[in-house]
């Protein structure tokens, strides 16, 4: 790691939860400090469980979260065709949000995720969000152009899932990691 | 359509950047995460690294079922990958490559300590899925190894004997697969130690030099008799300077030590070593670095294995004696008229002394304080490897390669100090011992002092 920060570790998440009471909306588990860390332009990926038990992982380009708590996240529709089936015949979905540079991670679960249209409000967000995440990995010494392609999409073939989280957990790795944010 | 194998998605698996693994429990919840590492087994499995017990460890031992995408770090081309857990491995050649493989992309991600391999764990690959992306072209390689491998088996093949044999080779990874930095050592089966018989691309050759078995990537290989390979240097995987002060334990004066410096490159970002097997006996190593990262792929540890391989049989088929086709022609160093260099010898360790300057040990130093007894007695010059053979004070391992590798180091440790000592062939099995200066032999007899 080149410029990075010092690792965040999961007790310091939980620490950090427990003493901040700012929820984005009554009811959500979502801070407001973790809603905008959600937004900062990091790696966002998502799975899904078919009915036969089989999990089914993807990635996603960006993540919103407004003020109802509801998450949208932002993804390419063509990489993630089995993962979206699933989605539209509704069962739980966990989305992770990873910061590359220091690895703090989270990751929040739904029992259940809708398809909404793409807003024209949320292109120019993935292109911050995007920039983001190519300027980390460039950040952590992978190659420019090799970082640029990790988040490259066309604006036509995104599609987003909406998701009401009820769980949240650290996800940073280190002893504690996996643990529930208490609500 | 053609189906996809894991054989030529090799390139994903380098961990090059990280991959998402999905999981899910019995209930079926998700579980998504980002891991390090997905090792290449064959054609059909992957390894991952198992680090922490978490809940993608539960879902896996309650479900054994996961999802994994990976990335071609050239054409950036996805993969999905539908898993099926079969096993997790906590010891053995594959745990080891993946350990190795693991404390580098830990020290790249600034993870040093927290990212620790407890298991393999190993998959069947139910199926893969090639995930639509925006690609660039595959660029044309610089070179195909396999021609070259090809090319280093023909020329390796003419070589006559074990040091002729090991040079060469070094000589071919550098010209042909463009590895400008190489060493071979040769295990020493009763020390249980590699040390290094050929070296290309330092500013000191490090002949004579020791690697203890386990100690690095050269030492794990070894042990493990599996390529170890490690795309961004980690202190864990350096050799230790921390050398054994053999001088002080033996009694010798301070000054004396025994340690010839390890010729590695000061400051090496990737780093390859592959068994030399013959047959099932662990002969040596064959070591490749360079100073930029992950400069050695899977390709390139298939050419190494190749090159590896085929130098195991060829020093296997080598004659137990020296095959010389012709006598050389030696130049000794001029010693001024009555110079003389005292020759001792520690016979704790058969550790040799050129006056006061370390010159060899072991095995090889108890053959040149042979040979010097001999000179000294009778003036005789003319050895043959057959009488070394069967002279047990010399303590001899079993194997024919390892008097001829003793011999080798000798020589060019001779060589190298320019001394006015020096052997060389002159005929099948025989050798000729050059003197161009007085000797005088001194034993010293003391015994050993065990360090405080």
């Amino acid at each position: 790691m080149s410029d990075a920060a010092v690792p965040a570790s999961p007790a310091d998440e939980l620490s950090a939860y427990q003493g901040d009471h700012d929820r984005i909306a009554v009811g959500s588990p979502i801070s407001v400090e973790l809603a905008a860390f959600m937004q900062s332009g990091i790696s966002v990926t998502l799975a899904v469980v078919t009915a036969d038990l089989r999990p089914i992982a993807g990635f996603a380009l960006a993540c919103r979260v407004d003020a109802t708590g509801t998450v949208r996240v932002l993804l390419r529709k063509p990489a993630n065709i089995a993962l979206i089936n699933v989605v539209t015949q509704g069962g739980p979905i966990a989305v992770t949000v990873s910061r590359p540079q220091d690895h703090r991670s989270i990751q929040i679960k739904a029992p259940a995720a809708r398809i909404a249209a793409v807003r024209p409000d949320d292109l120019p967000e993935i292109a911050r969000q995007t920039a983001g995440m190519r300027d980390q990995l460039i950040g952590c010494a992978f190659d420019p152009v090799l970082s640029a392609a990790y988040v490259a999409f066309e604006p036509g073939e995104v599609v987003a899932l909406e998701l009401k989280p009820d769980r949240i957990f650290v996800q940073t790795p280190g002893p504690g990691a996996g643990s529930e944010l208490a609500r | 359509m053609r189906t996809l194998t894991l054989d030529v998605l090799r390139r994903s698996l380098e961990g090059v950047m990280p991959s998402v693994m999905a999981t899910c429990d019995q209930a079926g919840t998700p579980n998504v995460s980002m891991i390090s590492q997905v090792h290449y087994v064959d054609r059909d499995h992957v390894a991952l690294s198992y680090q922490f017990f978490n809940k993608t460890r539960q879902n896996l031992l309650a479900t054994r079922r996961a999802s994994v995408t990976i990335i071609d770090p050239i054409t950036y081309a996805r993969y999905r990958l539908a898993l099926d857990y079969i096993e997790t491995r906590t010891e053995g050649p594959l745990f080891e490559s993946m350990k190795a493989k693991l404390a580098g992309i830990a020290s790249h991600a600034g993870m040093t300590g927290v990212f620790r391999l407890l298991g393999s764990e190993v998959f069947r690959v139910r199926s893969i899925e090639l995930i639509p992306t925006i690609t660039v072209p595959e660029p044309t390689p610089e070179r195909d190894l396999l021609t070259e491998v090809r090319r280093s088996y023909a020329e390796l093949s003419g070589a006559g004997e074990l040091g002729e044999l090991l040079d060469l080779a070094l000589d071919c990874l550098d010209r042909r697969l463009g590895i400008r930095n190489s060493m071979a050592l040769m295990l020493d089966p009763d020390t249980q130690r590699l040390y290094t018989l050929a070296s290309r691309g330092y500013t000191r050759s490090g002949v004579g030099s020791e690697v203890a078995l386990g100690e690095g990537v050269i030492g794990v290989a070894a042990r493990e008799r599996t390529p170890i390979r490690i795309g961004h240097m980690t202190s864990e995987y350096c050799y230790g300077t921390a050398v054994r002060d053999s001088a002080r334990r033996f009694g010798m004066d301070e000054g004396q030590t025994t340690e010839i410096p390890f010729p590695g490159l000061t400051a090496p970002s990737s780093q390859i070593a592959v068994p030399i097997m013959g047959g099932r006996r662990t002969l040596g190593v064959l070591f490749a670095e360079s100073e930029d990262t992950m400069r050695f792929g899977y390709d390139d540890e298939d050419a190494l294995a190749l090159v590896a391989a085929h130098l195991g049989t060829l020093i296997m088929l080598l004659p137990p004696e020296d095959v010389a086709t012709q006598p050389q022609a030696s130049e000794l160093s001029e010693a001024a008229p009555n110079a003389a260099v005292t020759v001792r010898h520690y016979p704790c360790d058969d550790s040799v002394f050129l006056d006061h300057d370390y010159l060899i040990k072991g095995v090889a130093g108890a053959i040149l304080w042979r040979l010097v007894r001999e000179y000294a007695k009778s003036s005789r010059t003319d050895f043959t490897t057959r009488e070394l053979r069967l002279d047990r004070s010399l303590r001899l391992p079993e194997f024919a390669e390892n008097l001829d590798a003793r011999l080798v180091l000798l020589r060019k440790r001779l060589d190298e100090r320019s001394a006015c000592i020096r052997i060389e062939k002159c005929g099948r099995g025989r050798f000729r011992l050059l003197i161009g200066i007085r000797l005088v032999l001194e034993e010293i007899t003391g015994e050993p002092v065990e360090p405080h």
